[in-house]
């Protein structure tokens, strides 16, 4: 194995060094970065970047060395490589500009002097046009564009230009391309105040160059060539993907460029109308011209490198078993409050045309249910309050990336798109499938959802019931909605008063009614007043039985065993126990509400709200005010016992019978199951 | 009187840090009392913004003898340019030298133990042969390893036309006020020298040297250390955060080895701790500078040779006094002799002792 270091110590150095690392991993070369060769400070951006380039695997006698960042190695870098080498004598090639022989002389001494090898000096290439300084440029490995309409990237264009502003505005709203912005970290925020949700923004840093360069067929360079790896390299994978590159600045700042790029302007109109008739019919032709050329073959990997890339390796071989297999379809669930996306999940999943194509990546809470309906799952980390905020989304990183190779899809179902899946969908170069919430609280800030959701080929939004409820999602042209996606039960009342056998067998307990009680996870709230209530209010009816249930990983408040005929219940098949039920008492998430009407399940539903949920209030009120279910707050303990009376004396059969007529709109399983199939091919 | 004294001008960028400074220092002093002596600096890249060494200001001021600054003429009898590496970041050479001999005094080695070039020697010596006009100009070695190293580089270049090697070495002045050795040497090791990692052999080998059976480990100038994993027992101590003689007085082993990929040219340090009355041990070919009061040893005798000087104080005290009796061949006296002999002797060239090939030499 290759280990990539560097001879500086400023932030900038590691920048670099995380860009040339992943460039060259990504053109097949075997090199990774020491954990111990990384300081403290690193940037979060940064530590994502790294993560997958990072090893604790020490160097020995079979490994090598790739040095850059420039001619006069820093002390505190050489004092880190001796550390690192631990007294291996490891082969090391040094690239930079030693254009005098004392730069030769004096950058091989010192560090052999430090890591006790004599380095081969390798002179970085200078390509003309391009400020490259002394780290090697190449191109990562290529990547064939398959979008449907060609992807237009301004490049660094100027936010206080109001020309750039209206080419941008006109190419955008022109449905010829599908057209983004690449900017710096501040100018996001001014272009996302200048264009609105409606053009995909990027910063530089937001993800490593290949993945960036990846999103472009056509690149309209707004600035001139910046001495910054990071951007050259972006350059370089834009010339391996044989994108269209075209210099937009006034003053032809990219025109030393050996070839390759194609002089044009930043007005409006006439770009459009120059991109459709001159370069679009010729995009085959120029692709090839860019492919001959010859800054293409000045971008080639360095010869070292490219001799190990062809060096059979443990580090770039496709490993692993069983999650590993031809057109995988990786789900990722995030664990919300409750198991409902993982739920939600394993339902598109089992309709897939063929359901072993799907693994699952997840948190813990969620794998033993996962486990159960016949999926894989690699674990995810949950955040933890002794670590930093982002910490464990930086592992889930690396172990979703490394589920994603070689996969045919990434499906996200969650409300908030982690760093993480954004990166291991691009890095991978996945096709991408977003199930996305339909029910927005109007006051949520989503703008991190709408920022993210570029990365999605496609956004499977499962509808509600109820169509008031089906307006509060942030629009998207690549949105398909499917009908409600839950697990139905239909059973005729034989089977529901076998199952209600079953179930009072199970808890040895016996009643004429069976109430479910089922407030949620108690992560967005304390639930524990609204269940006491109803535990001690029941008490008083031994002709009930009372079902608790709890998720299995939650915390139980022992209060809830004192009550005779309440069963505390930690189960994953909850959804039997609804269909089983004469009364529901439960929050109003996605999947147990609809559960309950589909089922025709009468059901008191206490929403559980918080800022970063859905709606469940509005739900709630939308089936309370067609007379299919009792809205209870959650402040409205004292109405409970009353309300649990009224229903249990004859209000639930109206209920039920009235869910039984209405006509609810078909599920969404297949639907969305076809789509993801339709994008994953 | 004066008129019969040789001129002398010496050429020296006096920024140099460490001993090249130290050992011209001292020449100024001991020079200026035969010599009609002058001192050209020169201004050069690779010390862009430092300041003169004292030691030199200190010096000319005390003697007398005036320093110009990057003259653009450097005429006189003879010309004694100081550590040609300074010129190694220069594209030229600014100053114009002439003279009847030129003396280039190489502190550095040529060439590093394993063959690699210690600086851009053919650049230096370019830039020096273009800007001076010179009856004879000569390479002066400044010890018998260094020597070695010009012979060597000579031979890999094959034809230097317009250089001699001078017969005599031109050795570093060591007047130094000679200490007792301690009657009861105890296990008290230590070393020092600038931080560069040049200076310090790899860790395997500084555990081997300074192990924790020691009474007292004391490294002064261990700055690269400072941020490394290394044992508790050793004092680390960073450069120049204390003076030498007092540093010296806190060890009776000066145990002194450098990075197996780099040699000292002449060993500064080692005759300072010889004439602070310390048992020095360095590796052989560096202990043969100074004779055979200094112990030739590799790194894994280094204790058994402690523990038998421990054990035999009378004999730690003679070989401490032979290592000072050694000292007498850098001094004043005998500095003066040498460059009598060397100005007066022929233009000379010189060949590699033991080689067969002495056309190439005969070309130098």
């Amino acid at each position: 194995m290759l280990f990539c270091d560097t001879v500086q110590d400023d932030a900038g150095a590691f920048d670099t060094l995380s860009v040339f690392c992943s460039q060259a991993r990504g053109a097949g070369v075997p090199i990774a970065i020491h954990r111990r060769s990384l300081p403290e400070t690193l940037d979060l951006g940064q530590r994502y970047d790294l993560a997958s380039l990072v090893t604790d695997i020490s160097p020995d006698n079979a490994s090598g060395l790739v040095l850059i960042g420039g001619d006069k190695p820093s002390d505190s870098s050489l004092i880190r490589l001796r550390r690192l080498m631990g007294g291996h004598a490891i082969p090391t090639t040094y690239f930079g500009q030693f254009d005098s022989d004392q730069k030769r002389i004096a950058a091989a001494a010192r560090l052999s002097y430090a890591i006790g090898v004599e380095p081969t000096l390798r002179d970085t290439q200078i390509i003309p046009g391009l400020r490259t300084g002394s780290i090697p440029l190449f191109a990562s490995k290529a990547v064939n564009s398959v979008a449907a309409k060609p992807r237009l990237a301004f490049i660094l264009p100027n936010v206080d230009a109001p020309e750039t502003v209206s080419a941008i505005r006109a190419l955008s709203t022109s449905r010829v391309f599908d057209v983004s912005v690449i900017t710096t970290g501040q100018g996001k925020g001014q272009w996302a105040d200048k264009l609105g949700a409606g053009v995909p923004l990027w910063h530089m840093s937001e993800v490593l160059p290949r993945s960036l360069a990846a999103q472009i067929d056509i690149a309209i360079f707004c600035s001139e060539p910046l001495q910054w790896y990071r951007f050259n390299a972006l350059v370089a994978n834009l010339v391996g993907n044989r994108a269209i590159m075209v210099d937009a600045t006034p003053d032809r700042d990219w025109s030393a460029l050996p070839d390759g790029i194609i002089p044009g302007t930043l007005d409006g109109a006439a770009l459009l109308t120059w991109l459709q008739n001159d370069i679009l019919p010729s995009t085959a032709d120029i692709a090839a011209a860019m492919g001959a050329s010859k800054l293409r073959k000045a971008l080639n990997l360095p010869e070292d490198l490219a001799i190990a890339a062809a060096t059979p390796s443990p580090l770039i071989a496709k490993s692993a078993p069983n999650l590993r297999h031809e057109g995988k379809l990786v789900f990722m669930p995030t664990n919300g409050v409750g198991l409902g996306h993982a739920k939600r999940c394993s339902l598109v999943a089992g309709a897939l045309e063929d359901p072993r194509r799907a693994v699952f990546a997840a948190f813990p809470s969620c794998l033993q249910m996962l486990n159960n309906a016949g999926f894989d799952a690699a674990p995810l980390v949950s955040k933890s309050p002794h670590r930093p905020n982002h910490a464990n989304d930086i592992v889930n990183h690396t172990r979703l990336s490394t589920l994603c190779e070689g996969a045919a899809g990434l499906v996200f179902d969650g409300g908030y798109v982690f760093e993480s899946i954004m990166r291991a969908t691009l890095d991978n170069e996945l096709p991408s499938i977003w199930i996305r919430r339909g029910l927005w609280q109007e006051s949520q800030n989503n703008s991190v959802a709408l920022d993210r959701q570029k990365i999605f080929d496609r956004i499977v939004v499962p509808t509600e019931a109820f169509d008031e409820l089906n307006h509060a999602a942030p629009p998207a042209e690549n949105a398909v909605e499917v009908g409600p996606i839950l697990q139905r039960f239909d059973l005729g009342p034989p089977d529901v008063s076998a199952l209600r056998k079953g179930i009072c067998s199970e808890i040895q307990l016996d009643g004429r009614q069976l109430v479910v009680t089922m407030l949620g996870g108690g992560v967005a709230a304390d639930r524990r007043a609204q269940i006491n209530a109803v535990c001690a209010h029941l008490a008083s009816k031994p002709d009930v039985v009372h079902v608790l249930v709890v998720w299995p990983t939650a915390v139980s408040d022992p209060a809830w065993f004192t009550h005779k005929n309440t069963r505390v219940v930690q189960t994953y098949h909850a959804s039997a126990l609804i269909a089983a039920a004469d009364l529901l008492v439960s929050a109003a998430g996605y999947n147990s509400f609809h559960e309950a009407l589909y089922g025709a399940v009468p059901t008191i539903f206490v929403p559980q709200m918080a800022g970063y949920m859905d709606d469940q209030r509005a739900r709630a009120r939308a089936a309370s005010e067609r007379d299919l279910s009792v809205l209870v707050e959650p402040w409205e303990v004292l109405r409970l016992g009353a309300l649990i009376d009224e229903c249990l004396e004859g209000r639930a059969e109206q209920m039920r019978e009235r869910l039984r007529g209405t006509n609810l709109p078909p599920l969404g399983n297949s639907l969305a199951a076809r789509t993801i199939e339709e994008i994953c091919q | 009187m004066a008129d019969s004294l040789p001129g002398v001008t010496l050429v020296i960028d006096p920024r140099f840090s460490g001993g090249t400074s130290s050992a011209v220092a001292t020449e100024i002093r001991v020079m200026s009392s035969f010599c009609r002596l002058r001192v050209a600096a020169v201004s050069s890249a690779m010390f862009s913004g430092n300041t003169a060494h004292p030691a030199i200001i200190d010096a000319c001021e005390a003697t007398g003898v005036t320093m110009t600054w990057d003259a653009p003429t450097i005429a006189d009898q003879i010309v004694v340019l100081h550590n040609p590496s300074f010129l190694k970041f220069d594209q030229h050479f600014a100053s114009r030298i002439v003279a009847d001999q030129l003396f280039v005094v190489c502190h550095e080695n040529f060439l590093r133990p394993g063959g690699g070039e210690g600086f851009a020697v053919r650049h230096c010596l370019d830039l020096i042969q273009s800007a001076s006009l010179c009856r004879t100009r000569s390479l002066a070695p400044i010890s018998a390893w260094n020597r070695k190293t010009i012979y060597d580089w000579a031979e890999t270049i094959g034809n230097l036309p317009g250089w001699a090697i001078a017969h005599e070495d031109w050795t570093n002045i060591c007047s130094f006020d000679l200490q007792d050795p301690v009657v009861h040497p105890r296990d008290r090791r230590g070393r020092l020298s600038r931080p560069g990692f040049e200076k310090f052999p790899d860790l395997e080998t500084l555990h081997q040297i300074f192990p924790d059976t020691c009474e007292a480990v004391r490294i002064l100038g261990a700055d690269s250390l400072m941020a490394d994993d290394v044992p508790s027992h050793w004092d680390l101590i960073p450069f120049r955060a204390e003076p030498v003689t007092a540093f010296l007085s806190t060890i009776d082993f000066f145990i002194y080895y450098t990075n197996t990929r780099w040699r000292e040219s002449f060993g500064r340090v080692i005759a300072e701790a010889i004439a602070a009355g310390k048992l020095v041990i360095t590796d052989p070919d560096t202990a043969q500078i100074f004779g055979p009061g200094v112990l030739g040893a590799q790194p894994f005798e280094v204790n058994d040779l402690v523990a038998k000087h421990i054990a035999a104080p009378a004999l730690y005290a003679s070989r401490v006094e032979m290592a000072q009796a050694g000292l007498s061949r850098f001094s004043a006296s005998a500095f003066k002799e040498r460059f009598n002999r060397t100005i007066a002797g022929p233009p000379a060239f010189d060949r590699k002792p033991g080689s067969e090939n002495e056309d190439i030499y005969a070309l130098l």
